[in-house]
Parts: C-alpha cells; structure tokens; sequence
C-alpha cells in the first residue's frame, strides 16, 4: 500500500531563507524545566510545558524521564497538540530533540509529556526539558503550517477540481501551483480544470510576515 | 586575520543557529497484530520542491519486549535495528539522510509474538527549499 504524507503540524517558527537571527556573543542561555507525576498502575498522566516568555525562543536539547525505581514506562511527546515522538525504556528514558532544527518554541506554543506507567504498582516519575535559550526578535514569530484541503482528487477529463486552505496561523497571501502549466491563483479557495489526463501534483505555498510553507498533493485525472 | 576592532558591532549574525524554513513533517501509523508476522508502509514524496531530512525514527510497543523493523529509500536498506523496549534512530543535522521527490521511503516492521501488542512509529522530517 503506498501512502501519502497527509499530516503536516503547522505553526512553527522559523525564519525566511537567508533570514537570521541576531544574538549576543554568549547568546546561549541554558533553561530548565521540569516536574513530577505520580501515576498509578497502567495510568498515565501528563507533564506540560507552556511557554509564556515573550523575550527567547527555545531550543529543547533533550527531555529525560525517570522513575522512582528502574522500572518500565512509555512516553509519548507532542508539540502544539502533534505527536513528534514515541519512546519506551525501562529504568530511564532520554529523548533528544535537538538533532530536529524544526523544533523552535515561542511564547503560546506548549509541549506536552505524556508517560504511561507499566509497572504493577503506582509510581513517580520525573520529567525534565532542557535546552538553551536565544534573544527573539520582534521580527521572529510563527510562519504557517501549511495545509489544505479538496472534495476529490481522482476524476475523469474535464476534471474540475477545489481547493481549500485551512494553514494555521493566519497566511496573508497564497499560490497555488497546479502542475499542468496553467497560470498560478492567489487566493485562499480556489477551482481549477484538468483538461488533459496525467497525474499532477497541486502546491500551495502560504506566507505571512514571518515565512513561508508548502503542502503538495497529487490529482489523477483519467 | 580579522580584527575584531573592525567589527561595527558585537553580533553574531546567523547561519550558526538553524533556521529551516519549514515545519517538521511527521508520518505516523500504529499497528495491532496478534500473530508473528510483518508490514510495509510506504509514501513517496511529495512534489513541492522541498528536500525531506529524516530526523527522527521511532518505534514503541504496548506491552514492551523485543522490536525489528528497517527502512528503505527506493528499495535498498538504509537503516535495520533489533531492540528490546524501544527502537530509535536520530540522526544529527548534518548526517540526516535526505529525500526528494520522486523517492520512495518503506517503513517494515515486525511482529515477533504470537500474542497480541499495539505497535506505534514515527518519522519526523524537516524540510528546506532546494537550492
């Protein structure tokens, strides 16, 4: 079975191409943050973490969870409400998160640890996010997580097709590229005819003040 | 050699801190399995002009034990790992492996058992612009 890549988390920050960031020498402040939770058998419970600083953006380097004794447990991250991660270990559990530059946390985003206890008895377990900090500037802030979405995407020639964006925070302007030639639309709704059977891949770039993102899906015409 | 006097500012400017110009995709999927036994996910691409950089590979199990799975870029294996409890590959920035389209990426994981788990796994990639 092949399956496309239909889920894209939006609304990380970053910077245009060639955009960067201005810091001090020493720029890079260490942070941490951290907690308990105390779960019962074959419970889980969750950590969260909100960033409220309107000042840095956040690199986490790593989250580590431990138990109270070497015992077993699963772990489930997400960022902004998307799972980015699954971990399972008995004992003590280690998750880098810095091999992804994607991961950059402004004030408003939140990381949630969910950590499901396996052991037979409740146990506690410590949860820790550490990372460096960096001066954010005010030009630095959330591009759009780029997404959309259409009524059908297999038809027969002439195939009239619709496309809808639903990006997260708040594009400005749009381009959509159909693939087959035809001149570019800007708007964030859009219909297009395929006149000419092929498989054609449909990009939508968005962009707002603070950068840009694509989502492409492929349309079968017969 | 420079000399630091020149400089109209003390400021580091850029290419030392990351800034990919995307979010980070993930591609995800669980699996219930009762018997031993194998599956194959696979996703090509997509067509929008970005370079794909794995960064992230995992595999967990409910209940925990021992874990097989690979992966493979156009059909040839490029990572295979036998785990207990967790299986996981994150390559750092500058080895992450890196895709465009039209490549073709297969997740196969094993089933080990005879009874029944809830497989979960993930792939996050970020993405830049090709140049």
């Amino acid at each position: 079975m092949t399956r496309q890549i239909n889920d894209n988390p939006g609304g990380w920050s970053r910077a245009l191409p060639g955009h960067t960031v201005e810091y001090e020498p020493g720029f890079a402040e260490p942070f941490y943050f951290g907690g308990s939770l105390v779960i019962a058998a074959g419970a889980n419970a969750t950590y969260t973490l909100t960033f409220v600083d309107t000042t840095h953006i956040y690199f986490i380097n790593m989250i580590s969870i431990t138990p109270q004794a070497y015992k077993e447990m699963n772990a489930l991250i997400s960022i902004n409400d998307d799972p980015y991660v699954g971990a399972g270990g008995i004992g003590w559990l280690n998750i880098p998160l810095s091999q992804n530059p994607s991961i950059q946390l402004i004030s408003g985003d939140h990381v949630d640890v969910l950590v499901t206890n396996l052991d037979a008895a409740q146990q506690t377990f410590l949860v820790k996010i550490n990372g460096t900090k960096v001066k954010r500037s005010d030009t630095y802030g959330h591009a759009p997580g780029c997404i959309w979405s259409t009524v059908a995407d297999v038809g027969a020639a002439p195939f009239e097709i619709e496309g809808t964006d639903g990006s997260t925070f708040t594009p400005t302007a749009w381009d959509w590229d159909f693939g087959d030639g035809s001149p570019h639309q800007y708007t964030a709704h859009v219909h297009h005819i395929f006149t000419t059977p092929g498989t054609y891949w449909v990009v939508l770039k968005v962009t707002n003040a603070y950068g840009w993102d694509t989502f492409a899906w492929p349309f079968t015409v017969t | 050699m420079q000399d630091r006097s020149q400089s109209k500012k003390n400021t580091l400017v850029g290419p030392v801190l990351p800034v990919p110009v995307s979010p980070f995709w993930s591609w995800y999927d669980t699996w219930l399995p009762d018997t031993v036994s194998s599956k194959t996910w696979a996703v090509t691409i997509p067509k929008d002009g970005m370079l794909y950089k794995l960064c992230n590979f995992t595999h967990i199990t409910l209940p925990q034990g021992f874990l097989a799975g690979a992966i493979y870029k156009n059909g040839a294996i490029i990572w295979y790992q036998y785990e207990g409890f967790m299986q996981a590959w994150n390559p750092a920035s500058e080895q992450a492996p890196m895709f465009e389209y039209p490549d073709v990426l297969e997740v196969t994981l094993l089933h080990l058992y005879n009874y029944e788990w809830r497989h979960y796994w993930q792939i996050d990639f970020w993405r830049e612009p090709k140049h």
